[in-house]
């Protein structure tokens, strides 16, 4: 998982995006007059007609899906404003099928050219306005290309077919039709009190001013629309829309040997009343200088294996980085997946008290927004609940219309960025205990787990950001996610105290089955999720954990000196 | 006890950068207040700090309209604020610039930062702080490795790195020109509706770019400036497939410093209609297999041809040494040791003037009065009579030239080279544009050709609208899919008349790897002796399988 406070480069942390989501429906414009779906069914119509025996491999699929992204965002440092913008962009994604449903365009390629496969398509853009004429123009040159470039891999599709081996998974490309969805919301955007919001923010990043241990410091916020139209040859017709808003803030520093530490800390909703009060913020903000600071003067971790608290949003990451991606339906089919859980379908790989369902059709969890709610996939296809573990053993996958062995129908997960073909991912991951404590007797547990190890102590990460898992043939299978809070709870009672340049190493199933126990205290983490078919806004539930062991080492340590001069503001020069 | 001796002399100075700066300008306080700093105080552990540091700041708003074929693609506004601290470390004479790093093909870039678009005293002073740490260990480095390279390939003598320029101060008025949004908007719509006239085109696009706002510089020598301007850029563009499936397009770039500079709705729509008509004569015209014989370049192809042939040779001539030796971007141009030899015809002077602000009337986009590095844009006669006499110099010395002569040019966040500004080549002797064609034909028929071939747009050497007009007088006939070949340095020495009229060509210049810079060139039509011309190897593609669906069921207009 990444989110904004990833990146300390300022550039990158204003483009960020902001997330919420509730549909509302709009009473505007009926279907029928909606511009942008009927210039994308007159211009499907007629490729449609036309193109489906244009040559001697057929035409079976035609799918167009219009992307419409508004953002606002308003950032500060240090008491004044760095942006204040807005934009606006529609894009397209044309989605071809050449071949049958048995064999396709979309084929994976096999051996030395599988690096080919990267799925990413030039992002192509439609006009903003709801002109017939132009969008059918855009269409029109955007079908001619899909189309051609479908033709021309289908062909190499063939010859690397020919020229290696026979697949062990050898499931169609494309799932059969299922009864097309027709559906008809828009998101409903929310006001943004623009010279509200510029005091407010610009406030928040006056907070950090005059602390000159705090190298780099901001606070913004995000107001995007998503707005997604598909048409497909199948009949499917919806418009669907998500809101999403985004405050956030984020301070950095550096200790004196070059380590970077950061702290970020955002806030989710759809609408403004779920933003916190100015009150919450400060508080926050406070909480978060306390903790740049104890970073910034804690020591190096040393390598340690043992017991471990995952703080809940710290196991919701956890979770999602290291179990989520691999149950995502195409790493179970191709080749060069390392197919961690192809086999293990029935039988159990998370402790038996844990199950795990995945659930896009939530737009809540206990009042707070979820970022991964949709109602619709990318393909058109209705989301819903899919269970992947229930009382530790693996049940199912994350599926989009591309079938695997035992599963032929999608269930709902296949998404992208525009700009990409669509594979499995998640939405809201959601993992639950069948039975819980509250967190003081996790700790207890925590302490006892100490005792029967005859270790010292023990770790508490309180804060994990995503990494890129790697769950390819090619590369370790090893995950990596990356503690940023972490702390040191000693047997014999001493204070916790706060360590720094942890990596989490070791093997990624190992750590599931070695689960104790659980706290009775879910929290979400809301985020974007990046792999093949680009960023996509997702959300990870899951309560605090107590796992028996884990292995740490201290993380390679940065080349970067500390500035060499202090802050500008209060130096006594 | 070193370090204390330092301290005393500089205690002593009053430092340069203390030049005196428009009162009540905040970003120039913030600017003279941490260069104070950092040439004083930024020096780690027992290394050297700056010997010179420069902070370049540039603000105001910026807007991006684009619309397609009659409806509008994208339209925002924003406020802006953008700054680069250059900080030097060694002496004049050897210091860490002029060096390429394996690894970073185009060199290393920091000191790079956004802030705060109001003007905020703290807000930018804490960026330049970190603009400056960056820039400044990213010197240490570039120096140690380049010492290195210097033992390593036993360098003993080389030039200096950093020629002395006298510190200059000028202050014009910090201001900026607002942009009309919803205007804009209509008139970029309608522009791009014209290409509903055009059924042979498949794609279309009009972008105006704007950008307002005030540019501040000051060194730690005392150079201080602060220029404000505003740069309109209008750019269309078509692209379609020949006949026979080669891919072709054209693109059209109008450069104005203000609203009052940009021609009315009308005159717009016909250069659209113009680029339009010139890529639809390209669509059904002919090819050639091989071409050997006269050219006549006119408007843009002539100014175009003048920049590959001369302005390319003679533009940063400083080269860089590369500790990848594979890698030759910044090389010396070749026409660093041809200084005083016969470049040209000798009926050929050229000169380049950023002071000129406009010709005949239209505003050149090439021009400014202070460069990059802050010294003030001066002209320099480049060819006499035929001659190469100059060349484009910033501040990074060669041995023929030991000062700028004030064309250290570059994109705000480029290094500054030198770079070209207002081109203008002026015959000696010229006849009226219909003459030279004329004489066109006569070549023609002296050398038995059935035709000779005119080129109206180029890019790079290659043409993108081009005639063939035809010895018996015919009508001319667009050709497509040709390039020139085998030039060298020889056309500029071939070239045996030019045309009275005068076109003015504005573009944003970009030279080997540099980035670009708004350029002009001002030159007249010129027919060249003898070029050879090929068919390009680029291969057709196939027609789209449907027509475009506006012009589908109409008959072409």
């Amino acid at each position: 998982m990444h989110f904004p406070g990833d990146s300390m480069n300022r550039r990158l942390f204003v483009l960020a995006l902001v997330f919420g989501l509730e549909l509302r429906a709009l009473p505007a414009r009926p279907e029928g007059t909606d511009a942008v779906l009927g210039a994308m069914s007159a211009e499907l119509a007629r490729s449609w007609m036309r193109l489906t025996h244009a040559e001697a491999t057929p035409l079976y699929y035609l799918g167009y899906e219009a992307t419409d992204i508004s953002e606002s965002w308003i950032s500060a440092s240090l008491g004044a404003l760095e942006n204040d913008a807005q934009d606006s962009a529609r894009c397209l994604d044309v989605d071809v099928r050449v071949g049958s449903p048995r064999l396709d365009n979309t084929h994976e390629f096999k051996g030395r050219d599988s690096w080919m496969d990267n799925g990413q398509r030039p992002r192509a853009r439609l006009v903003l306005e709801d002109d017939t004429a132009a969008l059918r123009a855009g269409l029109w040159q955007q079908t001619d290309a899909a189309y051609k470039a479908a033709l021309e891999r289908y062909t190499k599709v063939e010859t690397n077919r020919a020229v290696t081996a026979a697949e062990e998974d050898s499931s169609p490309d494309f799932s059969e039709a299922a009864v097309p969805e027709n559906s008809y919301a828009a998101a409903a955007p929310p006001r943004l009190d623009r010279e509200l919001w510029r005091a407010k923010v610009k406030k928040y990043s006056a907070y950090f001013k005059g602390r000159p241990f705090i190298y780099e410091s901001g606070a913004g916020l995000e107001v995007e629309r998503v707005e997604r139209r598909m048409v497909s040859s199948e009949g499917t017709r919806i418009r669907t829309g998500n809101v999403y808003l985004r405050l956030s803030f984020r301070i950095a520093s550096r200790t004196p040997d070059g380590m970077d530490v950061y702290r970020f800390k955002s806030y989710d909703g759809d609408r403004f009343a779920d933003l916190p009060s100015d009150a919450v913020v400060f508080k926050d903000m406070d909480r978060a200088i306390a903790e740049l600071q104890a970073l910034r003067a804690a020591p190096l971790v040393e390598p340690f294996a043992g017991p471990v608290i995952l703080n809940n949003k710290a196991a919701a990451v956890f979770f999602h980085e290291i179990f989520g991606h691999r149950v995502e339906g195409q790493r179970q089919k191709h080749e060069s997946e390392g197919q961690t859980f192809t086999k293990k379908l029935g039988q159990p790989v998370v402790s038996n008290f844990i199950s795990v369902y995945d659930d896009p059709t939530l737009a809540r969890f206990r009042g707070t927004f979820l970022r991964g709610a949709y109602k619709y996939d990318d393909e058109g296809v209705k989301s819903r609940r899919v269970t992947l573990v229930r009382d530790g053993i693996l049940r199912g996958f994350l599926m989009d219309r591309m079938p695997i062995a035992g599963f032929p129908r999608s269930n709902g997960h296949g998404r992208r960025e525009p700009g990409h073909a669509v594979v499995a991912r998640m939405g809201n991951t959601i993992v639950e205990a069948s039975r819980s404590v509250p967190y003081a007797e996790l700790r207890r547990l925590l302490l006892a787990e100490l005792a029967r190890q005859k270790k010292p102590f023990g770790l508490v990460f309180d804060d994990i950001s995503g990494g890129f898992t790697l769950t390819g043939r090619e590369s370790v299978q090893a995950f990596k996610v990356q503690p940023l809070l972490v702390y040191k709870v000693y047997a014999d009672g001493r204070p916790d105290e706060a360590v720094r340049g942890v990596d989490i190493v070791g093997t990624p199933i190992a750590g599931f089955m070695k689960i104790l126990a659980a706290g009775d205290d879910p929290e979400i983490f809301n985020g974007s999720c990046g792999a093949e078919s680009g960023m996509v806004p997702v959300s990870a539930v899951a309560p605090s954990l107590l796992i028996s062991e884990m292995e740490v080492e201290k993380v390679a340590k940065a080349q970067a000196k500390p500035p060499v001069l202090p802050p500008p503001f209060g130096d006594k020069d | 006890m070193r370090s204390l001796l330092v301290l005393a002399l500089l205690a002593g100075l009053r430092p340069a950068w203390g030049a005196a700066l428009p009162a009540d300008d905040k970003v120039f306080q913030a600017m003279r207040a941490e260069l104070d700093r950092t040439m004083r105080r930024l020096r780690m552990d027992d290394l050297p700090g700056p010997y010179f540091a420069s902070y370049a700041v540039r603000g105001g708003t910026q807007a991006f309209i684009s619309a397609s074929f009659g409806a509008l693609s994208s339209s925002q506004e924003r406020p802006f604020l953008e700054l680069r601290a250059d900080l030097r470390v060694g002496d004049y004479s050897f210091d860490d610039n002029n060096f390429i790093p394996a690894g970073l093909p185009y060199g290393a870039s920091p000191g790079q930062a956004s802030a705060s678009f109001e003007d905020d005293y703290d807000n930018l002073r804490h960026a330049l702080w970190a603009a400056s740490d960056e820039a400044y260990k990213s010197a240490l480095e570039s120096l140690a490795k380049k010492n290195a390279f210097k033992k390593k390939h036993m360098i003993a003598e080389s030039n200096d790195d950093f020629s002395r320029e006298t510190s200059t101060q000028s202050f014009a008025q910090a201001s900026w020109t607002p942009i009309d949004r919803a205007l804009w908007e209509t008139r970029m719509k309608d522009l791009s509706s014209v290409f509903r006239e055009f059924s042979d085109i498949q794609e279309s696009r009009v972008e105006l770019d704007y950008v307002s706002g005030t540019r501040r510089f000051l060194n730690s020598e005392g150079t201080a400036a602060r220029g404000s301007d505003t740069r309109i850029t209008i750019d269309l563009g078509v692209n379609t497939q020949a006949v026979d499936g080669l891919r072709v397009g054209d693109s059209l770039t109008l450069h104005f410093p203000g609203w009052k500079d940009v021609p009315g709705q009308e005159a717009l729509k016909a250069e659209a209609r113009r680029l339009a008509q010139g890529i639809v004569d390209v669509v059904h015209g002919s090819t050639v297999e091989a071409y050997v014989g006269p050219v006549l370049f006119e408007a843009e192809a002539a100014a175009e041809f003048f920049d590959v042939l001369l302005v390319d040779n003679i533009s940063n001539p400083r080269g860089s040494w590369a500790e990848d030796e594979n890698n030759h971007i910044y090389d010396a141009p070749p026409f660093v040791s041809r200084l005083g030899m016969r470049v040209a015809v000798p009926f050929l002077d050229i000169v380049d003037d950023p002071a000129l602000e406009r010709y005949d009337g239209v505003p050149l986009f090439g021009h400014y009065t202070i460069d990059d590095e802050g010294v003030p844009a001066q002209r320099v006669e480049l060819v006499r009579k035929g001659k190469l006499v100059d060349l484009y110099m910033s501040r990074a010395p060669i041995r023929e030239r030991r000062h700028s002569n004030g064309h250290g040019r570059a994109a705000f966040f480029g290094e500054p080279s030198g770079r070209m500004g207002n081109l203008v080549v002026t015959p000696e002797k010229s006849v009226p544009l219909a003459e030279l064609k004329d004489r066109l034909r006569a070549m023609c028929r002296e050398l038995e050709l059935d035709y000779g071939i005119l080129v109206r747009k180029m890019d790079g050497l290659s043409p993108v609208v081009a005639y063939k007009v035809f010895a018996d007088g015919r009508p001319d006939e667009a050709v497509r899919g040709v390039e020139l070949t085998g030039a060298g340095f020889r056309p500029l020495r071939d070239i045996v008349a030019a045309s009275r009229e005068m076109f003015v060509f504005n573009f944003n210049h970009g030279s080997n790897g540099r980035s670009t810079v708004p350029a002009s060139i001002v030159a007249p039509a010129i027919l060249v002796q003898e070029m050879e011309l090929k068919k390009a190897d680029r291969k057709p593609e196939k027609l789209p399988y449907l027509r475009h669906p506006y012009f589908e069921g109409k008959s072409r207009p």
